[in-house]
């Protein structure tokens, strides 16, 4: 029996599985006809996606004036977005590369959509530096390529050139790892199918993979490598990102701590998508055996760490600016909490600081509904966390003469659901047309009795 | 400068070769080739009226036989004279390629002294505006000038034969020819009359000087001579009279470096730009101002208690001789105590000038009623209006509009479609004044002279020449003017020169003094004793002109439009301006819509809660409502959630001119007394500036900064004790970086006095005007989006009555280390081997990171296409100057263009660049000459000097960004007040 085998730890996968009970319940999806609710998923994602297209295109039509930005708030949307897609995607390289290098094996079950995951959000991530800008057909400038205007180099000195730096190698690492990890499940979809078409796909998808050992131990080495490489990713890319305001002059914006702090939130709220995603996952698809309670329990307990870790920010912050003796900083940080703004302050204070609060009782963890309703929330709070860091510093900066409002247009909340759009319109597919667990890796975690014969 | 006298010198010269024919050195060598025929032809041409500009003949020439003076890419200068509002400043106006594309003030004229006011900057738009009436017309059908006048000869002998009255209906004629063809008309036309009213009047004034001199004189005033300005409701640095001749004059009693400046004691009931700068503001309701007026006269006379004007007596006692006290009050009675007290202190003569006086206004309130009774009388057969708009103006303006329906015979000269023209019969449009000649004396003696800058566009003709041709006469408007001075200017010149010559030079320099026709006044008389009623209080209107609309002759202006207003920073309407107390009484909100009731007149007007004004006032601005507006209800990019500002047939603001009340012979503006209710509709107006002040809000107020330390303020006492008072922490700046920028060759740098700037916005206009810069509508200024490269801010130290003010012009600062330039991702904003922060709008994709980056929020984004596809009105366009795209970030470039312009020619001539040579748009239409632009590198020039004053500060020096732009201490000539700790 398992127990007797694995007494002090949970099994990872339950249900006493066979390595062909493994393959049968993955590709089974893929074989299966997609049910009614995964329909309608799609019509929804698939909607909103064309919302998001016809204000991104009338918007590029138009102009940004279709934005409520203004002379004084000249990001607050696009940019909200930008860093909270980007942050969205560090989940699923930290579990991918990182808990891999520490062989946590619970990331298996998890790893492959937790990683897919990290590329719709970075693909939604992308589009908004590219649509914020006045001029978005000329975006190629940013990239520093030989050219004959001069040859005119881009400004290495500036923030955005990094990201771009940034966004292009996170984006490219990740989804080389993804699909590298992804080879031996490919194969075995080729080896099983029996359409045509379906088969001469998956036989290019899976570079010729054969199983062999030299295969596998190539393949193990090239994903340690990957691995490897994008640990660093998973500090770096939030890093940059948090240049953009760290290297300004902006009071709120001009900040030591935004790396840590900006990582930290980025982990945080990605951990919550993750478990949003995956208790839709587990529950339409049927795989709780895969994913157990035990898989969300751990992806709660990274919350409340780095949840702490945002909540030290915060408080960082508002220790500074009264240690700094600045007055402009202290205003800004009074400006948040108290100012016009304070609605979303208090939004993401109240959300970011005590939800993950709930998740230090076993109980709670365990409770799949409140853990997935905590998610989103978690997720809101973190996306208003960049709304008051971007408006509410920009708002009411220097001089007060300037001092505006910021209102969303139509156009901007368009595009933000269409950004939704786009992300569950690819995870839709994704569910349906790969594997989504890593049939290989899953194997190798099956407690002993069940991998031999086991349950038929 | 002189480059430009030198090229305007060779087109006076060239004036005098026409009467004599070209010069025989060019006859002799001329063989007859084709290409030597056509440039005779084309000199010839080019020297007929040859201060013209684009080839001064009938027909336009293609450049292929190109006019003597234009050279294509090089700007030329005429002298001219404003004639965009009534005040009559000289201009240089400047030509590109044949087409007159700025204003900029002529320093050399007497009166206005270089300085320009915002009207004046964006009066050339007029000139280019496609709505404007091109045509004479009949009956609202366009028709020649053959027809007109014959129907209108017609008319006349109908209306004579009939014994009905001609009347001619102006506003104050300046024209010293034109009131000559009038009088010939008049003497031709026995039972014609003429009639001359101001829509913003200064009747009173003129009428007091009837009573207590015998003469209805508009006096010089010489604020440059008075030690101690008491002004009663006049805001003489704004709107009043003469506003940039005033700031000039009373700038140079101001000069902090001397051992004494003036007093200036401001004493109103609204908050103006004159009480703002003044040393000491009183706050008064205009019933009380009125009472303060005659006890300080009984002070001077020793019979008053009140313990105010018992003080003010005291100090005008002490400057006797030296002091100036004015009042904007249209009321005689009041007019004629301010007489009463300028003599009785010695005043006149001194700091009041009876034998120069002013010609600006000569209007007489008196005539509307006069010309009322006659029009009731049904006996006018022909009513002429010129230069005014009495059905919008005149309180009374639909009855007149009533009237002129029992009129046969009705003509208007207005360019433009206004209500009164609409309802005339025939329309004989005026020419734009920078496409025509005339000669005006705004001011005794000195004759400012109009000529045309570019051929007239269609088929307009003055009104002189008009009034002449219907006299019987057949010349141009040229030949009319000159007629007039050949025999005008040998009885009033002070030489012997010749003729030509004379008017060569009237014509090259833009004006000319002459012998003042002396007004022979009589010696002062009291009048009649005038007892001072009191009035208990009660809420009452106060009409005023606003610093851009002024009475609204300018409303078709979309630069005006936009340009906010100095105090209260509103653009595209007028309100109903109400103090925080008494909308605190009322409940009232900004933006809330209320309805103002006197008599049978309503009007629906938004509030705008306003600090430093009287509880018992409403202040509403003249000029809004008017036809002509209506042209913009889609200005403004267009977009699914955009707000229109108004429906298609509606105007911008409402007309306030029925609530105006004549009474007492004299057109009152203030004390008019109304009711006010909410409606329970609100109205967004659209502001630039929605935070107010300096103090921060209380709520989220740091305790170590209650207030930013932008603007630097201190006493006068205190400054001469201690020239650094009023600096705050001076900062010890350091850096991490080796100091490798050298700025070998100049280091651009600016200096803006905040002493000086009255905030008036002539500036901010020169700067579009120059710049290209667009008007993007009321909508997107409400979002805050405004275009305008420079901005003054302004700021209040709070909400009560008792205010300071601050003005604060806000441009790039082209910092040394600009945070701008190393965020910009793909090197769009860089910075100059000369000190500019530059922005390349090619290279820019728009990522705003600049503009979030700024400290000073300067740079502006073009967040839609925002230029405009009017081909007409596209000709104002700098060719200098880039137009930009949707998509690029734009702000000052410190007038780039016009640095290179004169380093281009410095270079080609071998000549170093002197301090001064290169003029900034903003830095030569300032009335206050607040702005100094120079060169650091240059220890003589005066940005150098400047820089090393005490007064001399940085705004956000702490950010160690080295900002180019300096600002210097704004100082008050009054006793040490101590600060409130919520002074701002």
């Amino acid at each position: 029996m398992a127990e007797n085998v694995l007494a002090i730890r949970e099994n990872l996968v339950i249900g006493e599985k066979s390595l062909s009970n493994v393959t049968d319940d993955v590709l089974g999806i893929m074989e299966r006809k997609p049910t009614g609710l995964w329909w309608f998923g799609l019509f929804l994602s698939v909607s909103a996606l064309t919302l998001g297209i016809i204000s991104i295109v009338y918007q590029i039509r138009t102009g940004i004036g279709t934005w409520g930005l203004n002379k004084t708030v000249g990001w607050a949307f696009d940019i909200t977005n930008f860093v909270f897609w980007v942050g969205i995607g560090h989940a699923g390289t930290l579990i991918s590369a990182i808990l891999f290098l520490f062989r946590q094996k619970w990331r298996t079950s998890i790893n492959r959509s937790a990683e897919a995951m990290t590329i719709f959000a970075v693909m939604c991530a992308g589009i908004f530096p590219i649509i914020h800008m006045g001029r978005p057909w000329l975006a190629y400038w940013v990239f520093p390529y030989p050219n004959f205007r001069g040859p005119l180099w881009i400004n290495f000195r500036s923030p955005l050139a990094w990201d771009v730096f940034a966004i292009g190698t996170y984006f490219i690492i990740s989804a080389v790892f993804w699909y590298i990890g992804m080879l031996p499940d490919l194969a075995t979809v080729r080896d099983r199918t029996k359409n045509k078409i379906k088969k001469w796909i998956f036989t290019i998808l899976s570079f010729g993979w054969n199983g062999s050992f030299r295969t596998w131990h190539r393949y193990e080495t090239a994903y340690g490598l990957l691995a490897g490489l994008a640990t660093p990713l998973v500090v770096s890319v939030h890093t940059i990102v948090s240049f953009d305001f760290a290297t300004s002059s902006i009071p709120g914006w001009h900040t030591t701590t935004f790396p840590p702090y900006f990582v930290a939130g980025a982990v945080f709220s990605g951990f919550a998508m993750v478990l949003t995603l995956m208790i839709i996952t587990r529950k339409t698809l049927r795989l709780e055996e895969y994913i157990t309670k035990k898989h969300i329990e751990n992806m709660t307990k990274v919350i409340i760490l780095t949840g702490g870790i945002v909540t030290l920010s915060y408080a960082t912050e508002f220790f500074i600016a009264w240690y700094s003796g600045n007055g402009y900083e202290q205003f800004v940080f009074l400006n948040r909490a108290l100012g016009p703004f304070s609605w979303a302050y208090w939004i993401m204070i109240s959300i970011n600081l005590i939800v993950p609060q709930f998740f230090w009782f076993k109980k709670l963890r365990r409770n799949l509904v409140l853990v997935f309703i905590l998610s989103i929330v978690i997720n809101v709070g973190m996306w208003f966390e960049r709304f008051v860091i971007i408006v509410t510093s920009l708002h009411r900066d220097y001089l007060p003469s300037s001092w505006a409002m910021y209102k969303p247009s139509l156009v901007e909340i368009g595009t933000l659901i269409g950004s939704f759009g786009l992300f569950f319109t690819l995870f839709l597919l994704f569910i349906r047309f790969m594997p989504i667990i890593s049939i290989g890796e899953i194997k190798s975690i099956l407690s002993f009795k069940g991998s031999y014969g086991g349950k038929k | 400068m002189k480059e430009k006298k030198n090229q305007t010198q060779t087109d006076a010269s060239l004036e005098k070769k026409d009467v004599s024919g070209p010069p025989d050195l060019e006859l002799k060598s001329m063989v007859t080739t084709r290409r030597n025929f056509l440039k005779a032809t084309g000199f010839s041409m080019a020297a007929f009226l040859a201060s013209c500009s684009r080839a001064p003949v009938e027909k336009a020439i293609p450049f292929l036989i190109q006019p003597e003076e234009v050279i294509p890419g090089k700007a030329y200068w005429y002298a001219s004279t404003s004639h965009s509002c009534p005040s009559g400043c000289g201009v240089l106006v400047k030509n590109r390629d044949g087409r007159p594309i700025k204003i900029e003030g002529n320093p050399e004229h007497p009166v206005s002294q270089g300085g320009v006011c915002p009207v004046c900057q964006a009066g050339i738009l007029g000139l280019y505006d496609s709505k404007r009436l091109f045509h004479p017309m009949k009956n609202e059908k366009k028709s020649s000038w053959e027809n007109i006048d014959n129907a209108i000869a017609g008319d006349i002998n109908k209306a004579i034969s009939e014994k009905k009255d001609i009347v001619l209906l102006t506003g104050t004629i300046t024209s010293p020819s034109t009131r000559e063809y009038i009088q010939r008309f008049l003497n031709k036309y026995k039972n014609s009359f003429h009639y001359e009213y101001d829509p913003v009047s200064y009747s009173a004034i003129l009428d007091a000087h009837k009573i207590n001199y015998g003469e209805r004189i508009l006096p010089g005033y010489k604020f440059d001579k008075a030690d101690l300005i008491i002004s009663f409701e006049a805001d003489f640095l704004g709107t009043w009279i003469s506003p940039v001749q005033f700031t000039k004059d009373y700038r140079k009693n101001r000069d902090v470096s001397s051992n004494s400046i003036s007093e200036h004691i401001q004493i109103e009931s609204r908050l103006t730009i004159t009480g703002s700068k003044a040393d000491r503001r009183v706050v008064l309701d205009p019933e009380e101002i009125k009472g303060l007026i005659f006890n300080i006269y009984q002070a001077l006379t020793g019979r008053s208690k009140d313990h105010i004007a018992l003080e003010f007596a005291e100090k005008l006692i002490h400057n006797k001789g030296k002091s100036l006290v004015i009042s904007g009050i249209n009321d005689v009675e009041i007019q004629v105590m301010i007489n009463r007290i300028n003599h009785h202190l010695n005043n006149t003569g001194k700091t009041l000038d009876l034998n120069n006086p002013s010609l600006q206004f000569k209007g007489d309130d008196n005539s509307i009623e006069k010309l009322f009774s006659k029009l009731e009388n049904g006996k006018v057969g022909i009513l002429m209006i010129h230069n005014v708009n009495p059905v919008y103006e005149l309180p009374n303006g639909e009855n007149f509009a009533a009237l002129m329906k029992n009129i046969d015979t009705t003509i208007s000269f207005s360019s433009i479609m206004d209500e009164s023209t609409e309802k005339c019969s025939y329309a004989c449009p005026e020419p734009h004044y920078l496409e025509s000649w005339s000669d005006d004396e705004f001011n005794s003696g000195i004759i400012s002279m109009t000529q045309p800058v570019i051929k007239m566009f269609k088929d307009n003709r003055s009104f002189r020449h008009s009034l002449a041709v219907w006299s019987g006469s057949e010349k141009s408007d040229l030949e009319l003017i000159r007629d007039y001075w050949k025999t005008g200017y040998k009885i009033r010149n002070r030489g012997n020169e010749s003729f030509n010559l004379w008017w060569d030079k009237l014509v090259h320099d833009g004006y000319t003094i002459l012998k003042s026709v002396e007004k022979t006044h009589g010696p002062f008389t009291d009048g009649k004793i005038i007892s001072n009623t009191k009035i208990p209080a009660r809420l009452t209107l106060s009409a005023y002109p606003s610093v851009q609309l002024l009475d609204g002759r300018n409303s078709g202006n979309p630069w005006l439009q936009e340009l906010p207003d100095p105090i209260t920073k509103t653009t595209w309407d007028n309100f109903a301006s109400v103090s925080f107390e008494k909308a605190a009484e009322l409940d009232l909100k900004n933006g809330d819509v209320v309805k103002i009731s006197s008599g049978e007149n309503h009007v629906e007007l938004p509030v705008h809660l306003q600090a430093g004004q009287h509880n018992n006032i409403i202040a509403v601005a003249l000029g809004y409502g008017r036809k002509g507006t209506e042209r913009f209800f889609d200005t403004g990019p267009k977009w699914i959630q955009r707000k229109q500002s108004s429906d298609k047939n509606s105007y911008v603001g409402k007309n306030i001119s029925p609530f105006l009340k004549i009474f007492k012979n004299t057109l009152r503006y203030s004390a008019i007394p109304v009711t006010i209710e909410k409606t329970g509709k609100t109205y967004n107006l659209a502001y630039t500036q929605t935070y107010n002040s300096l103090v921060n809000p209380e709520n989220t107020a740091p305790a170590t900064m209650k207030v930013r330390p932008f603007v630097q303020e201190t006493e006068f006492v205190e400054y001469k004790k201690d020239p650094s008072s009023g600096s705050h922490t001076i900062h010890k700046l350091q850096s991490m970086w080796k100091e490798d920028h050298p700025y070998k060759d100049h280091h651009w740098a600016m200096a803006i006095d905040l002493s000086a700037c009255t905030g008036c916005s002539a500036c901010v206009v020169s700067c579009q005007v120059e710049n290209n810069i667009p008007v993007v509508g009321r909508d997107e200024v409400y979002r805050r989006r405004e275009m305008h490269w420079l901005r003054i801010d302004r700021y209040y130290s709070g909400e009560s009555s008792d205010v300071d003010v601050s003005f604060q012009p806000m441009l790039c600062q082209h910092c040394d280390n600009a945070p701008c330039e190393p965020v910009c991702p793909v090197l769009a904003t860089v910075h100059s081997s000369e000190g500019l922060s530059q922005q390349i709008y090619n290279r820019c994709v728009g990522t705003r990171f600049c503009a979030n980056n700024c400290p000073y929020k300067v740079r502006r984004f073009n967040w839609f296409e925002y230029a405009k596809k009017d081909n007409l009105e596209n000709m104002i366009l700098n060719p200098d100057v880039t137009v930009r795209s949707r998509g690029v970030m734009e702000k000052c470039s410190m007038c780039i263009q016009r640095i290179q312009e004169v380093k281009i020619e410095s270079k080609a001539n071998g000549v170093k660049i002197k301090d001064g040579d290169i003029k900034l748009a903003c830095e030569q239409s300032c009335p206050a000459d607040a702005i100094v632009f120079g060169d650091l590198n240059d220890p003589e020039s005066r940005i150098s000097r400047l820089s090393k004053d005490p007064r001399h500060y940085h705004v956000l020096e702490e950010l160690n960004i080295r900002p180019a732009i300096g600002y210097m201490t704004n100082i008050r000539n009054r006793e040490k007040i101590k600060r409130k700790k919520d002074h701002g």
